[in-house]
């Protein structure tokens, strides 16, 4: 990534919302790509024209495909697009709001948090995750509400930190610090619980999109989507925010309002799909950087529909990775994550002296 | 009309009920069309005085009263379009270009989603041009040096079209040549546009030379203001310092050492770029200069320099052909 060169003015106006233009359609191609692929390719191998058949509405003659293609794939192919959009929009957000481009919820501690308020609610259910996932509209509400808690908690722990520690990179090792107490919370609780609740307890914390049913689905894409709208209404304070806080005071921003409003958005789309999908690392990490590399801009305005394309883009290729045909079946998220992610945070931290967007 | 007045404002914390106060009974004014720079050294309480004129901090005891109104009246959104701010902060706005940084500046004036009318993108290019930055309108910020990205904020906080800027220390970070060009540009954009614009800065010599007005804190925190020249010529940039080794040179206009005193000499020099430079190394070297009067009732001067160009010295008699000659001529009349 190099710097512009100094072309005309007006022509680098227009470049760059041409840019704009020609990468989000470049983000939805390969979104749509991604999306017929993980339909037609996957660990039970359909033929495609039958796949179509099943989706145009056909009752197909062969019962396992219509159930793999109708409830299995579909409502994996939404929960990873709600989960990439939701995990890179809180990355961003935190970015912004931390004024760190190494934030994001799994970094952060609020993915953990997340983790620890399941893991509490299970335990008062007295059973594992996987009963109480495969239970009633009680028990995901009951999850749901403890996963935002546990984010709630951690995100007021770095805001209170935040006032004291002024240092962006001492803040993120606090949350990372963080993040380890609520793991030794949570390995305690294990500690204690059956052997079944500690095993779907690890299956859960490998990370997968393939735990929500159709039926699930509106649960986790109510709040995800209301707290998306929320994200793309507050893009002024969020730009005023990229001076700095005493900058954005001055431009007439309510600072503690807007950070607050900001955590809360973030809080929510971590918890949720840290409930339904595990603590998935490095999305919200990476999704931003890609966005902003993309589109080479910190503009908020482009900026946030570019995270949420390509956030849906690296989650779907990761769910399209996981479920190559294997001879063990599904593969965890977290396991392919990294893969992709460790990558591009290298690259970026090796080449940030060159990168547009740092200082 | 002053455009902002303090009333017996005392600045300082508050921890709780206690409130330990750095600076008290400050009555100042801040005129339209005027560029008053805030003198004074480290730790004295300018960036307190600052944050509390401007709003962000509330005063101890007193008033500041901005457009006639007490400051602390005034809402957020209203004080956004009454007061612009330039701080030396660290930005993560490199990913931004001039343009759109610029921009940011008219918020206080747009709605909900802050889209821009062609009002305000005129506004925004009249700021870009007005700091004469407008080759890099589509550059990114990370892009500049640290003198253009200071324009850059000055163009922002020009944006947000207030009646008073406040910057605080403008010049710190930057090379002479950029302190000297914002200096003129801030100075020049107080008498062009009439607005009000307060800077804190350490650069005595070139603010002496730029400034309307002076607010200077002298040592034991008390502010002494007043058009540039009345304030220099009442020996307050005296009190600036506490120190003794420091001292003001009211014929240079900035502050120099104080050396000891060695000796002193008789000075015959008609050239005035000479003459200049010759008291220079003299005073450096703790010499003073004597009247050379006939009559000068003291007659402690050890020799007399006379001088027609910098190869031409005498020392009473002895030939010098520099300057580095002429102090070691002198060095050997001390110590003989």
């Amino acid at each position: 990534m190099t710097t512009s060169s100094t072309a005309s003015p007006a022509l680098q106006g227009n470049g760059s919302s041409r840019r704009f233009a020609v990468m989000m359609w470049l983000l939805v191609a390969v979104m749509l790509l991604l999306a017929v692929a993980n339909l037609l390719i996957g660990a039970v191998e359909i033929p495609p024209m039958e796949v179509l058949s099943i989706l145009s509405g056909k009752v197909s003659d062969n019962y396992a495909w219509q159930v793999i293609v109708t409830e299995t794939r579909l409502p994996m192919i939404a929960t990873a697009a709600l989960a990439g959009a939701a995990l890179a929009v809180s990355g961003l957000l935190l970015q912004t709001v931390f004024a760190n481009p190494l934030a994001d919820p799994s970094i952060l501690g609020v993915s953990t948090g997340s983790g620890l308020g399941v893991a509490i609610v299970m335990l008062a259910f007295g059973g594992s995750i996987g009963t109480v996932f495969g239970t009633t509209l009680g028990g995901y509400v009951s999850i749901l509400l403890g996963a935002m808690l546990g984010a709630a908690l951690v995100l007021l722990a770095l805001l209170m930190f935040s006032m004291f520690v002024k240092s962006a990179t001492m803040l993120l090792i606090i949350g990372i610090m963080v993040s380890y107490l609520a793991s030794s919370a949570i390995s305690f609780l294990n500690f204690f619980s059956t052997e079944a609740g500690v095993h779907s307890y690890v299956i859960w914390g490998l990370g997968n999109f393939s735990g929500v049913t159709l039926q699930q689905l509106p649960i986790m894409a109510i709040p995800v989507l209301l707290a998306l709208i929320s994200t793309m209404l507050l893009v002024k304070p969020l730009n005023a925010m990229l001076l700095g806080s005493r900058y954005a005071g001055n431009l007439g921003v309510n600072i503690r309002r807007v950070r607050n409003e900001l955590l809360v958005i973030t809080g929510v789309l971590t918890a949720v799909v840290t409930a339904f999908c595990g603590p998935i690392g490095f999305i919200g990490l990476i999704v931003p950087h890609i966005a902003r590399l993309l589109l080479r801009t910190s503009n908020h305005n482009r900026l946030i529909p570019a995270t949420i394309l390509a956030g849906i883009d690296i989650a779907l290729l990761c769910t399209f990775i996981s479920v190559l045909p294997t001879s063990v079946g599904v593969m965890p998220i977290n396991a392919i994550t990294p893969v992709i992610g460790v990558p591009i945070i290298i690259y970026i931290i090796l080449n940030r002296k060159r990168i547009f967007y740092f200082n | 009309m002053p455009i902002l007045t303090t009333h017996n404002l005392s600045t300082g914390y508050r921890h709780g009920s206690s409130a330990s106060t750095v600076m008290s009974h400050i009555n100042v004014e801040l005129h339209r069309g005027c560029l008053t720079a805030l003198l004074g050294q480290n730790g004295i309480g300018k960036s307190t005085l600052l944050r509390t004129i401007a709003g962000s901090q509330p005063p101890i005891e007193g008033s500041v009263m901005l457009d006639g109104r007490d400051i602390s009246g005034i809402s957020r959104r209203e004080l956004s379009r009454l007061l612009s701010m330039v701080f030396t902060d660290r930005t993560m706005a490199g990913g931004l270009t001039v343009r759109e940084l610029v921009s940011l500046g008219r918020q206080p004036h747009t709605g909900f989603l802050g889209r821009l009318s062609s009002h305000d993108r005129r506004v925004v290019q009249q700021a870009i041009e007005s700091v004469a930055i407008a080759h890099k309108t589509d550059a990114f910020v990370a892009e500049l040096s640290d003198g253009e990205r200071q324009k850059v904020m000055i163009a922002k906080a020009l944006a947000q079209e207030t009646p008073l800027i406040i910057l605080d220390e403008p010049t710190a970070f930057l090379d002479v040549a950029s302190r000297i060009d914002t200096l003129q540009l801030l100075s020049r954009l107080a008498h062009t546009t009439g607005k009000a614009i307060l800077l804190s800065t350490h650069d005595v010599s070139q603010t002496l030379l730029l400034a309307d007005e002076l607010w200077v804190v002298t040592g034991n925190r008390s502010l002494l203001c007043g058009v540039t020249e009345d304030v220099v010529l009442s020996g307050a940039m005296q009190q600036m310092f506490a120190s003794e080794k420091v001292k003001f040179n009211m014929l240079k206009g900035d502050y120099e050492v104080a050396v000891p005193t060695r000796g002193a000499v008789k000075l015959h020099c008609t050239d005035h770029t000479l003459s200049y430079w010759l008291r220079n190394a003299l005073s450096r070297n703790g010499i003073t200069i004597v009247p050379d009067e006939p009559d000068a009732p003291h007659t402690a001067a050890m020799a007399t320099i006379t001088a027609t160009s910098p190869t031409c010295i005498t020392v009473s008699g002895t030939q010098a052909t520099s300057v580095a000659q002429m102090l070691a001529t002198l060095t050997s009349h001390l110590s003989g």
